[in-house]
């Protein structure tokens, strides 16, 4: 998959790649904000968008979330403030922070299954 | 009350009767306590309520008398509360205490929250004459406890945040060093996390969280030589992040510039400044100076990788580089209220 990472923490966006690339998957690049996200999916769709919900322009990352959704593109929260979702957010999953690799490499199996369904 | 203040009543509590003089009494009494206070007879209907909950509620005794109390404004908001107060006078003229928290509505449909009891006051023949309601503001008590709750929830963020980052330049670091340099480099990042943590939550120290002494704590350990490094900026408050994320570039940068740039000879120094304008742009600099060699590799390694992306995402914008033989200079600008507490 094509995968772009929005997470304003640079060094754990750069381990997600690292993870990301380990695992076979193409990293479209790491945005810190909520609107730079939604250029570069404007200008070329990724297969997947994992979004932190605390970013360089506030809190913004649910909003990202619901946008991303109505433009069809599926997204995966990572986050370390989970215990504020309700279940309701339009994500296909959401993981917890600090994200275990094999926790990652799973959620990706089945998204990716979905995502090519 | 002085005949029937006897050793009896002492264990019954208060003895109420007809007579006069005791009614003018309690009514003393309901007025002269802190607290909100009304009394009732045993079946609920008000007989008197203190001068501060009539207040408080912005309404006069003869809107509530001879009513249930139930009924009573403070109540008028919340179905629920009514039939909680109903079943605890209820409970009361059973004899028994009753008290727990509640909502009351007050004037201008404001809302406080409520410590109530509701206790008999029984008769020389110890059946329930009467039934005592009273209440203490605990509205301050109860914003105090659910901001420090608040503030207990962020507190874990940050620490699980903290616990993603060592977690993350473990991961990077060893990947991306020989394996001799990676511990040292593993440990000197670990620092660095640690001088700017301590800069950026240390509340107590005087302009603890300005970008002057974020690069002092950071920088500490290349300022051995005087003159090395030349910091400047405002004593303005950093945002949180924004001071944890330069201070990691501000370790990065200074790692590089021992390697390659300005501290790699005895000669150099940095100019190191944040800036502000009253336009509301906002810049921070990197210039190395009296540097021995052009360093070419400067762009290359994760360090600088880190650092050109995390500026990017702080300011918003690319940083402009560019590798002189004195050294590196890197210039960034970006919006203030991006950078500083505003």
């Amino acid at each position: 998959m094509r995968v772009l990472i929005c997470e304003d923490n640079f060094i754990v966006a750069m381990e997600t790649e690292m993870h990301l690339e380990d695992l076979g998957h193409e990293s479209m690049g790491i945005v810190a904000r909520s609107s730079e996200a939604l250029a570069r999916c404007e200008a070329s769709a990724p297969d997947l968008v994992l979004v932190d919900l605390n970013l360089a322009d506030g809190r913004t990352g649910l909003d990202l979330v619901a946008k991303l959704k109505s433009w069809g593109i599926p997204s995966i929260i990572m986050s370390g403030e989970t215990e504020y979702l309700d279940g309701s957010e339009d994500a296909l999953a959401v993981l917890e922070k600090p994200v275990h690799p094999v926790l990652l490499e799973r959620t990706l199996e089945r998204v990716s299954q979905q995502v090519s369904a | 009350m002085t005949e029937s203040s006897g050793s009896s009543t002492k264990q019954e509590g208060f003895s109420a009767d007809d007579d006069s003089m005791v009614g003018d009494r309690l009514h003393q009494l309901l007025n002269c306590t802190v607290a909100f206070a009304a009394l009732l007879t045993p079946q609920g209907l008000v007989k008197d309520v203190s001068h501060n909950a009539l207040a408080v509620a912005g309404i006069g005794l003869s809107d509530v008398k001879g009513r249930p109390f139930w009924d009573g404004y403070w109540f008028g908001h919340s179905s629920k509360t009514q039939r909680m107060i109903r079943e605890a006078v209820e409970r009361a003229a059973e004899g028994e205490t009753v008290r727990f928290d509640y909502v009351a509505r007050v004037m201008d449909d404001q809302r406080l929250t409520i410590d109530f009891q509701v206790a008999p006051i029984r008769a020389k023949d110890g059946t329930v004459a009467e039934v005592v309601a009273s209440g203490f503001d605990v509205t301050d008590r109860e914003i105090a406890r659910t901001r420090l709750e608040m503030l207990l929830r962020e507190q874990n963020h940050r620490i699980r945040n903290l616990f993603s980052t060592i977690r993350a330049i473990a991961n990077m670091t060893f990947r991306l060093s020989a394996p001799e340099e990676a511990l040292p480099r593993f440990t000197a990042r670990i620092d660095a996390l640690a001088a700017a943590h301590s800069a950026v939550e240390n509340l107590d120290g005087e302009g603890s969280l300005s970008f002057p002494a974020l690069a002092r704590k950071v920088l500490r350990p290349h300022m051995l030589r005087s003159a090395a490094v030349r910091i400047s900026g405002p004593e303005a408050r950093l945002r949180r992040d924004v001071g944890k994320m330069l201070g990691l570039c501000l370790h990065e940068l200074a790692s590089n510039a021992v390697r390659y740039g300005a501290l790699s000879g005895d000669e150099g120094w940095i100019d190191v400044r944040l800036s502000r304008t009253e336009a509301g742009a906002a810049s921070f600099s990197w210039v190395e100076n009296g540097g021995a060699s052009a360093p070419t590799e400067h762009g290359q390694g994760y360090g600088m990788r880190f650092v050109t992306s995390s500026l990017r995402g702080i300011f918003g914008a690319p940083a402009e580089l560019e590798f002189r033989p004195e050294g590196l200079s890197l210039v960034v600008k970006g919006a203030v209220e991006d950078i500083f507490v505003t």
